[in-house]
């Protein structure tokens, strides 16, 4: 009697066994054939069918075996239709799960990637910052200083992304470029302050000839005109030509140098973020 | 343990509150790495008159000369001469001037924040809020 | 033992296969019920799609639709659900809700009429209200609501038979006997200042010019004075319109806001 009871627990022992092995098993499949399911979807760049087969495989996913990987995923997918704060924040759960050193630090570099490309390199540079000081990333730094550089680029700081560069290597091609953009563009000061010794000789710095032309002129029209008044006594037309003629035309022309110089400058820095978007052949955000 | 579970349940927490609710499909888009940057230059769009040819002239010739020199004065989008130009346009001279006279009177109240709303860094006041026509009379946001 | 283990293996492939197909109907039930219940709308409707129709699914499906604001197909989806259906009457009222929302107040009101239905008669008067028809009388309106609401919706119908509009002849006059006091009417008292002052400050110089014979001044002056004061009243007649707008606006986004609040009147 004793046998057969015992017989029969071992049957119902190996049943539960085999069952649960083959559910896991099953399991295991559909969920690897989903996750590949979803990597086509991406690859043929149908980004939210993508996304919202790895919703489906992480809702079905009790065991959390794809969360590394489907959550990098939707953050591609993101990435790529340019939803970046979705993607920072998919980079984001992708790192809590992250089961070893190289594998988090690419996701950190990922979120550091988008916040660039969301003009929020601020940001960017606060991680890269924080990252630098911790120990386990020391064999990485020359791949901080870099991306740290690209941040620097996206904030229009060319000079010190090109000191970052030099840092990585002093014959850096993303230096040079640096370097070259900074010297080739105009100073704002330098305008202002020429524009207001003499009105017209910052739109002349900038390359605006008529714009000076016509600056100088209208503030020595008005200014020959208010002394004239204020020569023969003619207070109140003196003043109320200096007030409402001459200040607004000189105002106009300091305004107008510091435009300028202002637009040439993103015409140059333009030139270059074109150069590096389409020509340049390294990493890039 | 206690602590990562509390961490996660935050985590989910917050994916919640900060659900997506994404209202169209969406594809690739290639990101310009350019700096947007608006040149404000309007251009006029082509004369279908000689009343228009003239006022697109005389408006052109006041911004080079002028109004492109003094700098940014106007707090106003559109500026008071573009407003005229339109309301010309829009309306007829006579209406169009008193139009303009109105918006002229507006730009000198120094008190006018808050009757307007900011776009761009200036008050935006259209033409159409000002011509009197039924389907116009655009509703002011606040 | 062998015909034990062959059903074993057999029980367990149809097991597996069915617990594990995600992309089965059940699962993906399952799936766009959490999808909706995430507020991910547009993909719990293209998960709720992929199913066979039935009223519970149109259902979810009109009702993702109308919280991603595509009406139309709200609309259809929830004229399909049958009449005999558990749904039908819940439906109907998200039916005249989505409408409401899509501002097509013109459908609104003629299926209504139409129906002769009084379980949806709110709906018509909350119509009314957004449209320049003509109200019923107070009670009547009233009538239609919960009585918990009845003082709220009381203070709308008010504001809707009486809004407090000025009067463009009216600011036009005041502006044209005192310039600018048209436009302290409307509410810009700033600008009722600065026009009181412009038109003030040109009549004296014009005067004084005059006065001392410069008479070219003395016109131009006059000229100028004459532009300001009548674009004054023109500004002002036009600011009541613009005052009249506004008006209409905030009672209509207020208006709005309550609405969502009580959800449309819809009990859950």
């Amino acid at each position: 009697m004793n046998k057969k009871i015992i017989s029969f627990q071992n049957k119902i022992f190996f049943s539960l066994l085999i069952l649960f092995c083959s559910d896991f098993y099953f399991c295991q499949e559909y969920l690897k054939e989903q996750f590949s399911l979803a990597q086509n979807l991406y690859n043929r760049e149908k980004y939210f069918d993508a996304v919202t087969e790895l919703k489906r495989l992480q809702f079905f996913d009790r065991e959390g075996i794809y969360d590394f990987e489907s959550n990098k995923l939707i953050a591609e997918c993101y990435k790529a239709g340019g939803k970046y704060s979705e993607a920072i924040r998919f980079f984001s759960y992708a790192e809590i799960y992250a089961e070893n050193f190289d594998d988090l630090f690419d996701i950190k570099i990922e979120i550091v990637r988008a916040n660039i490309l969301r003009r929020t390199a601020s940001n960017a540079i606060k991680l890269l910052n924080e990252m630098e000081k911790e120990d386990r990333w020391s064999d990485k730094i020359n791949e901080i200083n870099y991306w740290r550089g690209w941040a620097y680029i996206f904030e229009d700081k060319w000079d010190i992304a090109a000191f970052e560069f030099a840092k990585i290597s002093p014959y850096h091609e993303l230096k040079t470029l640096c370097e070259e953009t900074h010297q080739k563009k105009y100073s704002l000061t330098f305008a202002q302050v020429a524009s207001a010794i003499l009105p017209g000789t910052g739109q002349f710095y900038t390359g605006n000839y008529l714009s000076g032309l016509l600056s100088l002129a209208w503030c020595g029209l008005w200014g020959y005109t208010a002394i004239d008044a204020f020569v023969e006594d003619r207070i109140f037309d003196g003043l109320a030509v200096t007030n409402l003629l001459f200040f607004r035309f000189y105002r106009g022309n300091l305004q107008n140098a510091a435009r300028f110089v202002r637009e040439e400058n993103i015409r140059i820095a333009n030139e270059s973020l074109h150069y590096l978007q389409h020509n340049y052949k390294g990493p890039r955000p | 343990m206690k602590i990562i579970c509390n961490i996660f349940l935050f985590l989910i927490l917050l994916n919640n509150l900060s659900a997506q609710t994404e209202k169209e499909k969406w594809g690739k888009t290639e990101t310009d790495y350019r700096i947007n940057y608006h040149n404000e230059e309007i251009k006029n769009p082509e004369p279908k008159s000689y009343g228009e040819f003239f006022l697109h002239s005389v408006h052109s010739a006041y911004r080079f000369f002028i109004s492109d020199v003094d700098g940014d004065n106007c707090p106003f989008q559109p500026s008071c001469s573009a407003f005229f130009v339109e309301s010309v346009k829009e309306t007829n001279i006579f209406q169009g001037s008193l139009m303009f006279f109105d918006r002229f009177t507006r730009d000198m109240n120094i008190f006018k924040k808050g009757n307007y709303p900011i776009i761009g860094g200036k008050f935006y006041d259209p033409v159409e809020q000002y011509t009197f026509t039924e389907e116009k009379n655009l509703l002011m946001p606040e | 033992m062998k015909k034990y283990f062959f059903f074993l293996l057999l029980f367990t492939s149809v097991n597996a296969q069915k617990l594990n197909n995600l992309h089965s109907p059940e699962n993906i039930k399952l799936f766009a019920d959490h999808l909706f219940s995430e507020k991910d709308f547009l993909r719990a409707a293209l998960e709720y799609e992929k199913l066979p129709e039935d009223d519970s699914i149109n259902f979810k499906i009109a009702l993702s639709y109308q919280a991603i604001e595509k009406y139309d197909a709200a609309l259809d989806r929830f004229a399909k659900i049958n009449y005999e259906s558990n749904l039908y009457h819940i439906s109907q009222h998200q039916y005249f809700k989505t409408l409401l929302l899509s501002e097509q107040h013109d459908v609104l009101q003629r299926k209504i009429i139409i129906s002769e239905n009084t379980d949806y008669q709110k709906y018509l008067y909350i119509s009314y209200l957004f449209t320049s028809d003509k109200l019923p009388g107070k009670d009547e309106f009233l009538k239609s609501f919960p009585s918990n609401e009845k003082v709220e919706l009381s203070f709308f119908y008010e504001k809707k038979k009486n809004p407090p509009y000025k009067s463009s002849l009216t600011a036009g006059l005041l502006s044209a006997l005192i310039p600018g006091s048209g436009k302290i009417y409307t509410g810009r008292i700033g600008d009722g200042i600065t026009s009181f002052i412009t038109v003030s400050l040109l009549s004296f110089l014009s005067y004084n010019n005059f006065t001392n014979d410069h008479d070219f001044r003395g016109w131009l002056f006059a000229g100028l004075g004459f532009f300001f004061y009548a674009g004054n009243i023109y500004g002002s007649a036009v600011s009541a319109e613009i005052y009249n707008s506004q008006v209409d606006y905030q009672f209509q986004k207020k208006l709005k806001e309550y609405l969502e609040q009580k959800n449309y009147f819809i009990s859950e």
